[in-house]
């Protein structure tokens, strides 16, 4: 079992990673939100998550970044040696999208949390949400993105699958 | 012009209506009048059965056995239609009917009719059978066994044996011309050869004492032959786009002809009527030359690719040089070995303006290529413009 955990922290370590971060630094946020906020009224945790949902996010964008870089550095400088040169710059590009979409992503998380807690425990919490249509329009921008960086990915995927046919594999060619 | 079709596709075509195949029919019946074996190799619809109806046919034989057309006992057997349990006596049992009914009509064969029971009890023993045939010899009778679809055995169980091949083999070799083999086969003397080489490691190959005769291509004067029956009178310029799309292959040829003559029925205008063939065409021979590229090997399917590529940049279809190496595959094109093989059996013809030296002839190939050879994900980046491009330069006859 403990194996089987370890596997798992090794395999998604960069997930883990993130939001451990995410979690010790929303945690310091809400505390001094909460130390700094008036006596007289006093939010509850949940309406404090809501309240700060744009530091939230903010905060998800930019750990998510950083670490999504360097492990981008890391990775491009392993696989230096192997690539071609023709090949470099397609290979940048995509970690540039890959970075893009993860961190965009990340950021919406705070949002999606929020508008849950929003709809589980009580509407009313809404009103600590300051510029819901920016959430919304955020959230719905991400997801376009997403949307057209997956399919552009998936078009170049599907070019690399075909193989250069030469007269060694020209049955490739055909059915 | 007469106003029923002429042209005929599908069934094997009787021996008065056979065009061409003058040299071959001559060959086999040569072979057979000396009691050698043969095989009869050709594509898909090259005519193999069409052939064999004619050398059996009753009114043909004095024609070509000459003085020994009473002495031939013709049996026909069609591979094609034996049950998948269907053995090595029953193969017999109906290799010899006729011999029987001779044996039955024949009051001075007694003791062969003996001898024949006595086969059947023995289910047809290799030993019981060679007295049989010895028998037979003693009659100046020869027992002549055809055997269209022979490929189909390969994949037979009970009949795709060593102990099965091999006594086919001696029987005919050993019987000093008094059983004669004459067999059909999709695929070439040399393919039956290396499929049945894993039973023979060390022996010859079992089919090398028969002789190979190959159903190629049609020749110039016998397509003209056959594109002109009584009363029809197609113009130049259509008989030359018909030769380009069907090549010298008797069954495309028909197909095409045929189609063509309905045209000329219903009175279409010239350019219109060779853009309706060359439509119905394909859809007509399009199973045909899937089978047809069925029928062929790895190497084969490589050579034909490749000439194909080349002749297809001839005619300005080209892939973009991101997936296809055109350069690399034309240079490989003088080592490949098979394409004398392909030229024999009407596929492919030299050409010295392509590129490689060699084209696909018939070019209605080259459309099946465009349309459905070519895998998918490759055929999306070709031009396109290179369905209508080629189907132009079709229509024009480049060849």
């Amino acid at each position: 079992m403990l194996k089987r955990f370890g596997e798992m922290l090794n395999k998604y370590r960069l997930f883990f990673l993130i939001a451990v971060t995410f979690l010790v630094e929303a945690v310091i946020l809400l505390i001094v939100a909460n130390v700094i906020q008036n006596e007289e009224c006093k939010l509850t945790i949940i309406e404090l998550i809501i309240k700060n949902t744009t530091q939230l996010s903010i905060l998800m964008l930019v750990t998510t970044f950083v670490y999504l870089f360097f492990a981008a550095l890391l990775d491009i400088s392993d696989s230096k040696k192997e690539a071609k040169k023709s090949d470099k710059s397609d290979f940048a590009g995509g970690v540039l999208t890959r970075l893009l979409i993860g961190s965009f992503s990340a950021s919406t998380i705070p949002t999606g949390v929020s508008l849950v807690l929003c709809a589980f425990a009580d509407m009313e919490h809404i009103k600590h949400l300051s510029g819901v249509e920016i959430y919304i329009a955020f959230a719905g921008i991400s997801l376009m993105s997403i949307a057209v960086l997956s399919t552009y990915e998936e078009e170049g995927r599907i070019s690399e699958g075909i193989k250069k046919v030469k007269s060694s594999n020209v049955s490739d060619l055909t059915n | 012009m007469p106003h029923n079709n002429p042209f005929i596709y599908g069934n094997p075509v009787t021996p008065a209506k056979l065009l061409g195949r003058k040299r071959e029919l001559r060959q086999i019946a040569g072979r057979i009048y000396t009691g050698q074996s043969s095989i009869i190799t050709g594509s898909p619809r090259s005519g193999k059965t069409s052939v064999l109806e004619y050398l059996i046919a009753p009114e043909k034989r004095v024609e070509l056995y000459d003085d020994r057309a009473d002495e031939l006992i013709f049996s026909f057997l069609d591979a094609g239609s034996w049950a998948a349990e269907f053995d090595q006596p029953q193969f017999w049992e109906a290799a010899f009917e006729q011999l029987k009914e001779r044996i039955s009509a024949d009051n001075s064969a007694t003791s062969l009719f003996e001898t024949y029971q006595f086969c059947q009890d023995n289910k047809f023993g290799s030993f019981v059978l060679e007295k049989l045939i010895a028998q037979t010899r003693k009659k100046n009778w020869q027992l002549v066994i055809i055997i269209d679809g022979f490929d189909v055995l390969l994949h037979h169980k009970p009949l795709n044996r060593a102990e099965f091949f091999g006594g086919l083999r001696l029987l005919a070799s050993r019987s000093q011309g008094a059983l004669t083999l004459v067999i059909t086969s999709n695929a070439s003397q040399t393919k039956l050869h290396q499929e049945t080489q894993h039973y023979n490691l060390t022996g010859s190959p079992y089919f090398n004492f028969m002789g190979e005769i190959i159903l190629g291509a049609l020749d110039d004067t016998e397509i003209n032959k056959l594109l002109h029956p009584g009363g029809i009178d197609f113009t130049d310029n259509d008989c030359r786009f018909i030769k380009g799309i069907a090549g010298g292959h008797p069954y495309l040829l028909q197909v095409a002809a045929s189609i063509l003559w309905e045209t000329y029925e219903n009175k279409l205008a010239e350019g219109v009527r060779q853009q309706y063939v060359l439509q119905e065409f394909y859809l007509k021979v399009k199973d045909m030359l899937n089978g047809t590229w069925q029928s062929w090997d790895d190497e084969m399917h490589k050579a034909v690719t490749s000439v194909a590529l080349a002749h297809l940049e001839n005619l300005n279809v080209v892939f973009p040089k991101k997936y296809v190496d055109l350069k690399d595959i034309i240079n490989s094109i003088p080592s490949i070995t098979n394409l004398g093989e392909l030229e024999k059996y009407g596929f492919l013809i030299k050409d010295s303006r392509i590129r490689g030296g060699w084209g696909i002839y018939p070019t209605i190939f080259l459309l099946h290529f465009i349309l459905d050879r070519f895998k998918p994900e490759y055929r999306r980046q070709l031009p396109d413009n290179a369905r209508e491009l080629l189907r132009q330069q079709l229509l024009k006859n480049v060849r």
